[in-house]
């Protein structure tokens, strides 16, 4: 008898816990539905911005404006690796001396020795 | 009342010492219990099962779960960028029966939206209805100015209102919406179902950097040559897709109003017009894949023709013998009449027709014209044909065409939308040697013809360019000296990637162009600007050593 009891009381307990942690969860699942629909909404606004500011026409005005000496490539500046090896060939691949490096050496600042650059052989591996 | 009582007592007495009834009753509490405890036992297990076996929250039913949607789905471009999205707005509406002074609300309504008339207002809240609109789509700041006021019977309900972020940049693909978010045109029309049901974005083949190259260089060209308009396409030969499309003169399809009504009209997929020379390209590739003619085949250019009232002369004729391939790339009318005359009108017509020029184009808009055809295809009209008079077609069955030759031959089909797999592989209209042919041809266009303005060295481009007059009906042509100047440049030779097409209506002669008004001078500039931008864009690589076909000129025997 004392059994039956004890588990009576308990599912009752059981039940009802349940059902108030269904209802918590419910009014949880109403709030983050809710938070979700004004984060999307807000996402739309950002996103709609997003393109906006990216309009291509803006990005070239702004280039225009801050950037005079940038144009577009050229089919000269466009040279695949097949013709890197044709460079080396023709001996074009010893190191540049960069004008940073001529402005060192005037000011004889010996004490900062420049790195020795890639060359196109680390790149390439041996000549054919 | 005693002896009942006493009565009573001796009764339960006499009841209680009867073992039968006492049994009786031990079983009837029995038979209770057990029924009892099944259907307990049956509640617990399922109690059981709903708490620890089932409890994952996926077996619940999700009719509650309100998808997170909007009314209607973003478009955006092929790498992304949202091309038309939504805002949540507010409007304004009223229930004029719950309106009592009507003259002071609209006069405090006008303060906040100056824009509207008082008149209007008056009437919408007066009227005899229960609802009526006030304005439509206002932002935050409006709304809360309209709570403030506190007018009893004024409401504001949660709306969306379709944006463009890019405004006129993608106008004609796109179209627009109504202020109910209904799809009026373009690919918000034609995916109107699709955009309202689906939560996930549609991608279109557009490139919005591609569309401002396009936008930018021909807006520039119009205003340089005094146009009255124009259009430019971009497309993948291989695939059909199209990376852009713009169309002069434009709209925001943010604000549309009755005056932007005449630049809805979209030039490349509704405007038919006779493409000129540039289908003595489909002339000479007919003469070519029949083997009727090769390149070396001579044609006599030496006098005009005579089709029934017209003279058939040449735009700076040589007034000799030319090979096939000197009639193209000097453009001859007469050597391509000349050249037709080999495989006759049925030949001619039965190409034609496979190359998609008697029907109507398929493009995911609805604005796509039909071709006009003449009724009789006489020897007249095979003769205009030859040299892209007689026929009025669309940009897009042109660009498609072209395509079609340039790609082994196979039907190129133009699309909106970014493609997923490989373009279905039509009937090949073209032998795969004829497409290479074609494409030795039109860079020789480029190279010696009147293509020299669209050349950048190292992409390689094949041109042919077109410029040919209104026809005004009976009267003719040359009537009005309006041309519409067009041109169609291919590139790279060795491996045709994309199709550019441009046309200017009614370019005028500036400085520079001494005195011509002819597409080598206005509109091959445009495309070579275009090109020289969207090419390094587009990942193609220049080659300067790829082999310069050359010119086989008439010798005399």
């Amino acid at each position: 008898m004392i059994i039956l009891i004890a588990i009576i009381m308990s599912i009752g307990v059981s039940l009802f816990s349940l059902k108030q942690s269904v209802i918590e969860l419910e009014s949880n699942y109403k709030s983050i539905q809710n938070e979700i629909m004004k984060n999307e909404e807000s996402l739309h606004v950002l996103k709609a911005e997003w393109s906006y500011l990216n309009d291509p026409r803006r990005i070239q005005q702004l280039s225009e404006k801050y950037l005079p000496k940038l144009h577009g490539i050229k089919p000269e500046q466009i040279q695949s690796l097949a013709h890197a090896k044709t460079f080396r060939n023709r001996g074009l691949d010893k190191p540049v001396e960069s004008s940073l490096d001529k402005k060192l050496k005037n000011k004889n600042m010996k004490t900062i020795k420049p790195k020795k650059s890639l060359t196109l052989d680390d790149l390439l591996g041996d000549a054919p | 009342m005693k002896y009942r009582l006493t009565n009573h007592i001796s009764l339960w007495n006499q009841v209680v010492r009867d073992n039968h009834f006492f049994q009786m009753i031990h079983e009837r509490i029995w038979v209770a219990n057990f029924i009892f405890g099944i259907a307990f036992f049956a509640i617990c297990l399922r109690l059981l099962d709903l708490m620890f076996i089932h409890n994952s929250s996926d077996s619940r039913p999700q009719r509650r779960h309100t998808p997170i949607m909007f009314n209607r789905a973003d478009i955006v471009d092929r790498n992304g960028s949202v091309l038309a999205t939504h805002l949540v707005t507010g409007s304004v509406y009223v229930n004029p029966k719950q309106i009592q002074h009507a003259t002071q609300v609209a006069k405090s309504l006008i303060k906040i939206f100056p824009h509207l008339s008082y008149q209007v207002l008056i009437k919408r809240l007066k009227s005899k209805s229960n609802f009526a609109w006030i304005v439509r789509h206002i932002p935050p700041r409006l709304q809360q100015e309209i709570n403030n006021m506190g007018i009893p019977g004024l409401y504001i309900q949660k709306d969306e209102k379709r944006v463009y972020p890019y405004s006129q940049l993608v106008s004609h693909a796109i179209g627009y919406c109504g202020v109910d978010n209904d799809g009026l045109s373009g690919i918000e029309k034609r995916f109107d179902g699709r955009l309202k049901t689906q939560g996930d974005p549609l991608q279109l083949s557009l490139d919005i950097r591609v569309q401002n190259i396009l936008f930018d260089e021909l807006g520039t060209a119009i205003t340089h040559f005094r146009a009255q308009g124009g259009n430019a396409m971009v497309m993948d030969i291989k695939t059909g897709e199209l990376y852009g499309m713009v169309s002069f003169p434009a709209f925001d399809p943010n604000k549309i109003t009755i005056k932007d009504q005449p630049s809805l009209f979209n030039r490349n997929t509704q405007a038919t017009f006779e493409p000129g020379s540039i289908w003595k390209i489909f002339n000479s590739a007919i003469a070519l894949d029949t083997q009727l003619a090769s390149l070396s085949s001579p044609f006599d250019a030496t006098h005009s023709i005579k089709i029934g009232r017209h003279t058939v002369n040449d735009f700076k004729g040589k007034n000799r013998v030319l090979t096939l391939c000197e009639a193209v790339v000097y453009s001859s009318n007469i050597g391509s009449i000349r050249i037709s005359d080999l495989f006759g009108k049925t030949i001619q017509k039965d190409y034609l027709k496979r190359l998609g020029m008697f029907e109507i184009p398929f493009l995911e808009i609805p604005e796509v014209a039909a071709p006009q055809i003449p009724k009789v295809w006489s020897e007249a009209t095979r003769m205009s044909v030859s040299y892209g008079y007689g026929m009025a077609v669309t940009p897009l069955h042109n660009v498609n065409a072209i395509s079609t030759m340039l790609n082994d031959g196979y039907p190129t089909q133009a699309t909106l939308l970014k493609r997923d797999g490989p373009m279905p592989k039509g009937i090949q209209v073209f032998k795969k040697d004829t497409s290479q042919k074609i494409r030795r041809l039109m860079r020789l266009v480029t190279i010696e013809g009147s293509g020299k303005q669209a050349d950048i060295p190292g992409y390689n481009i094949m041109t042919k360019t077109g410029t040919a007059y209104k026809s005004k009906g009976k009267k003719g042509y040359g009537v009005i000296k309006e041309r519409n100047a067009s041109i169609v440049a291919a590139f790279p030779e060795q491996d045709p990637r994309f199709v550019v097409w441009v046309t200017l209506d009614d370019p005028k002669p500036t400085d520079k162009t001494y005195g011509y008004a002819t597409a080598g001078w206005n509109s091959a500039p445009t495309s070579r600007k275009i090109i020289e931008r969207i090419a390094p864009m587009l990942n193609v690589e220049p080659n300067f050593d790829h082999e310069k076909p050359q010119l086989i000129s008439w010798v005399q025997p």
